[in-house]
């Protein structure tokens, strides 16, 4: 009953968050579409000019801005509705532009954790238990190098790569989907190699590094002792008893990134061509579509929000240690 | 050792009490002064520090960037905000590191028509009837490469075979040095700069201004009508190809000049006679002064109001009205004699900027009125323009010196905004953790809001409101975003720490003592936790530096002008295009990741110096 209290307690926090901060975007965005607006009005026509107008009451944008703002949240919560796109798709629901952009993203960065993770897993294994030989220090270097430099650099490197080795063709940029018909093809997926490939080396370092950790630490626990005198051989006594204890704080972490995915990696949809959320957001910034921007940045809000709850409940439900002790304690 | 040996020398089995002696029996040492320093916690960390090799490594890089970044604008011949706008996108050429392979050149696939452009403005800087050379074919050039390598000037350096003949399309691999491919372009300049190039001309030796172009001569290889086309000049009057000094010469050698009249009527304008007319520069003489011309020969005319041209032609002269005589000329005159249009050599024309914008080369004005260079001052005119180590960028400037100033202000940025955060979340973090309960409910949720708020949209916020709205400029801004948010960790820490020490006994007795609240706060819990507090200090620097250089590189954040950030660099790396110009993108890339690199194994081995539990087990 306490775990329930304090998970209603986390979603409160959270929806509380949101509310402050979408409604703070909100406002400051409305308040500079005015100026915005004025700017460009010098630049149409007195037709053009009365037709923005017109646009602009009809969407209800020349109300006081605290009813907007209360309009915004009535559509959301009532119809789903968040906004409609001003300049990017013109009169086109913001839902469902952010849906239409949401697969490019997620499916790259799933494909991406997909390798990382077992990976990364199996180097941080064999680092822990090779500990200060000389597997575990190249390991250790070449995942100080990795987890330091940023992904485009690799994006960068292996474009100009596989450029010099001319392989070009079709792997610069990621396909249109459109254009190759559907995501799961083998031009789509050929195209998909490079960005795929320059998001994971930074995980993969990342999960080696935290898996090591983790498992040197609980390899020097007293209970692997116990474990060993009992008579389970080396194997046993790590998979069973070290590796257990050390997925505790590991899972968690591969939770939070799962959600991660969703937001995907800006610079690196921006080098490949992708059409994902990143590329929806830098539109929506450049072009000043206000509720697209405000809508991509709700979802940004979301997503960091439903990661953090995320991976504090999931500490409960995998370690059932921490679960006893706040039901103890309260 | 010896200390060692000495163990094993003496017999260890059979000591007496003699071989003991007391160190210390009946001294008082009460008031003694303790012999070694006592190590504090910082000099105990700063020893420990010295011995993790890898953060002395990772120190010593980011001493030899940050050096760079001071030291190369220092160096470097070129100021900061020194530009030309011509050299753009340039290749790494330098006379000391040519043994490198910086030497300018690329290779490149050529055309014919091409290679004769190429080939034509090396033939073009070169007197070719002073040099003995009359082979001219195809419009006055000839394919023969040789003539072209006599010019200092010469684009091509190493010409292979020729191969493809199908339509004339026949093409060759060549190393071009891109600083003479430009070759020719006009310009436009004052009459007192154009007086100030020649008097530079006549001091230097260096030829900057070349005659301007015959326009209408037919080529089978140049199609079209392109009038800013500067290349074309040696295609000449009757086929004959003029010498850099305005002269034709037939194939038997005899010389021709070339001189026309015009004629400006009452109207200003001029009888319609449209003949191919060289679009030389003229200059207005009085009918008195044409007596030198025969009459009844024919005459080309040409009028020039604002830069327009007109042709035409007359026998007779009549007295009392204006006529402009054409010449092979240096400039067309334009805007009624305010500008002049000239054509120059991009590559001397730079030594002549150079010396007078970099050099601060004067003139001083003759008595005559006319301009003579001011030998008094810098009169290193041999400049050489094509010594940028590692190119020039996007808009001309020296890549070297970019660069350094990229470092600098990403720099410079990092560590105000570590610095910032650093105390700010100091002073929150103390009040949150020394006082708690309340308080720190209340701080916390407000932390916890602004926790939650994507950066990228504080950052693109800040942007929108401040800096596009012109209050304060990019730099400014986007040190307010990092600032919003960046404190939290810190604070947080803090926190953690405060929590931790405030119930020790050693903050109870000194409570007991009278200690006031902020004695405490930072006199007794505070140093306890600056080791942590300063570790993550120090990697907030390369998280800035990455977010930064994102942040840029995504357009969200827009440096313009003559400030730059390596972020700035990759973008525009990005859009010079990775094919043609890798070194653009990979310089800045390399650069970055060496200092997140870096900073990133300092800041671990700080966190280790700093880390009590670790102490003694190395």
């Amino acid at each position: 009953m306490d775990m329930f209290k304090y998970v209603v307690k986390r979603i409160l926090l959270a929806v509380m968050c949101f509310v402050i901060i979408t409604s703070m975007c909100f406002i400051l965005i409305r308040i500079y579409e005015n100026v915005y607006l004025a700017s460009k009005m010098e630049s149409l026509t007195l037709a053009q000019a009365e037709a923005m107008l017109a646009r602009r009451s009809a969407m209800g944008m020349d109300k006081p801005i605290f009813v907007q703002l209360a309009i915004f949240f009535k559509n959301m919560v009532l119809d789903g509705n968040i906004g409609i796109s001003m300049y990017l798709k013109p009169n086109y629901p913001v839902a469902e532009i952010i849906q239409s952009r949401l697969l490019p993203t997620v499916l790259v960065n799933v494909y991406s954790l997909v390798i990382a993770v077992p990976l990364g897993f199996v180097l941080g294994i064999y680092a822990a238990l090779k500990k200060n030989k000389w597997q575990d220090n190249l390991i250790s270097t070449a995942v100080m190098l990795f987890i330091s430099v940023p992904s485009y650099v690799y994006a960068f490197l292996m474009q100009y790569f596989v450029f010099s080795i001319g392989r070009a063709e079709g792997m610069l940029v990621v396909q249109d989907a459109v254009v190759v018909g559907g995501y799961f093809n083998a031009a789509m997926l050929k195209s998909q190699i490079l960005p795929v490939l320059a998001l994971s080396f930074g995980s993969i370092a990342g999960y080696a590094r935290y898996t090591r950790a983790e498992l040197t630490e609980s390899l020097t626990q007293d209970y692997m002792l116990l474990a060993r005198t009992k008579g389970l051989k080396r194997r046993q006594a790590i998979t069973r008893h070290a590796m257990k204890n050390a997925m505790v704080p590991i899972l968690p972490m591969i939770i939070g990134e799962f959600i991660g995915v969703l937001g995907g990696s800006m610079v690196i949809e921006n080098i490949f061509g992708i059409q994902g959320m990143g590329k929806l957001y830098i539109q929506a910034y450049s072009m000043f579509d206000c509720d697209v921007f405000v809508a991509v940045g709700m979802f940004y809000t979301v997503i960091s929000l439903l990661a953090g709850i995320l991976v504090d409940l999931s500490y409960g439900f995998i370690d059932p240690r921490i679960r006893m002790g706040s039901g103890k304690n309260g | 050792m010896a200390d060692k040996n000495y163990v094993n020398d003496i017999n260890l089995e059979n000591l007496t009490a003699a071989d003991f002696e007391f160190c210390q029996k009946d001294d008082n040492i009460r008031d003694k002064k303790l012999d070694t320093k006592p190590i504090g916690a910082f000099r105990d960390a700063m020893i420990r520090f010295c011995k993790n090799k890898s953060s002395i490594v990772a120190a010593v890089i980011i001493c030899c960037i940050i050096l760079f970044a001071l030291l190369a604008p220092v160096f470097s011949q070129y100021e900061q905000g020194f530009k030309y706008n011509t050299y753009k996108y340039m290749r790494p050429k330098s006379e000391k590191f040519a043994w490198l392979g910086l030497d300018g050149q690329y290779s490149k696939k050529l055309s014919v028509p091409f290679y004769y452009e190429l080939n034509g403005i090396a033939v073009s800087t070169i007197d070719t009837y002073e040099n003995g050379v009359r082979e001219w074919t195809e419009g006055g050039l000839a394919v023969n490469s040789t003539i072209g390598n006599q010019s200092a000037y010469a684009p091509i350096q190493n010409l292979g075979e020729f191969y493809g003949t199908a339509e004339k399309k026949t093409y060759s691999m060549a190393d071009v040095d891109c600083y003479f491919e430009i070759g020719f372009k006009y310009e436009s300049l004052t009459p007192q700069k154009y007086a100030q190039i020649k008097a530079f001309e006549e001091a230097s030796g260096v030829k900057v201004i070349y005659p301007m172009v015959d326009l209408n001569t037919e080529s089978e290889y140049f199609e079209g009508d392109d009038t800013q086309y500067t290349q074309t000049w040696y295609f000449s009057y009757k086929g004959y190809p003029c010498t850099s000094d305005g002269r034709f010469f037939d194939v038997d050698g005899n010389e021709y000049t070339y001189k026309q009249l015009s004629k400006l009527d009452a109207e200003g304008k001029g009888v319609t006679n449209l003949m191919y007319f060289p679009n030389y520069a003229s200059k207005y003489v009085e009918a008195g002064d044409i007596t030198a011309f025969e009459e009844g020969q024919k005459y080309f005319f040409e009028k020039d109001l604002a830069g327009t041209m007109f042709y035409f032609e007359a026998t007779t002269f009549e007295e009392g009205v204006k006529y402009y005589v054409a010449e092979v000329a240096d400039y067309i005159s334009m805007d009624k004699g305010n500008t002049y249009k000239a054509r120059v050599l991009s590559y001397t024309y730079y030594q002549y900027v150079f010396w007078v914008e970099q050099c601060g080369g004067q003139f001083i004005e003759n008595e005559d009125g006319t301009l003579s260079v001011d030998m008094s001052g810098n009169t290193e005119f041999y400049h050489v323009p094509d010594d940028h180590l590692m190119g020039t960028d996007a808009e001309g400037y020296d890549y070297v010196v970019r660069l350094a100033q990229a470092i600098r202000l990403s720099l410079l940025l990092a560590v105000c905004v570590s610095l910032i955060n650093f105390v700010i979340g100091i002073v929150y973090g103390t009040i949150e953790g020394y006082y708690g309960g309340r308080v720190d409910l209340i701080l916390e949720r407000i932390s916890d809001v602004l926790a939650a708020v994507p950066f990228i949209v504080v950052a693109s916020l800040f942007q929108i409101f401040l800096v596009q709205t012109g209050k304060v400029n990019a730099v400014v801004g986007i040190l307010f975003a990092f600032v919003l948010t960046g404190w939290i960790g810190i604070a947080h820490r803090t926190r953690t720490q405060f929590y931790r020490f405030k119930g020790m006994e050693y903050v109870l007795a000194s409570r007991t003592l009278g200690a006031s609240d902020l004695r405490l706060m930072f006199k007794h819990i505070l140093p306890n936790a600056l080791g942590t507090l300063i570790t993550s200090t120090v990697l907030i620097i390369p998280s800035v530096v990455f977010s930064e250089s994102t942040l840029s590189y995504l357009g969200i954040v827009s440096f313009n002008g003559e400030t730059t950030s390596l972020g700035t660099l990759l973008s525009k790396g990005f859009s010079a295009g990775l094919t043609n110009y890798p070194y653009l993108l990979i310089i800045p890339s390399i650069i970055i990741a060496l200092l997140l690199i870096s900073f990133n194994l300092f800041g671990n081995g700080l966190r280790d110096a700093f880390n009590p539990s670790l102490r003694g087990t190395e």
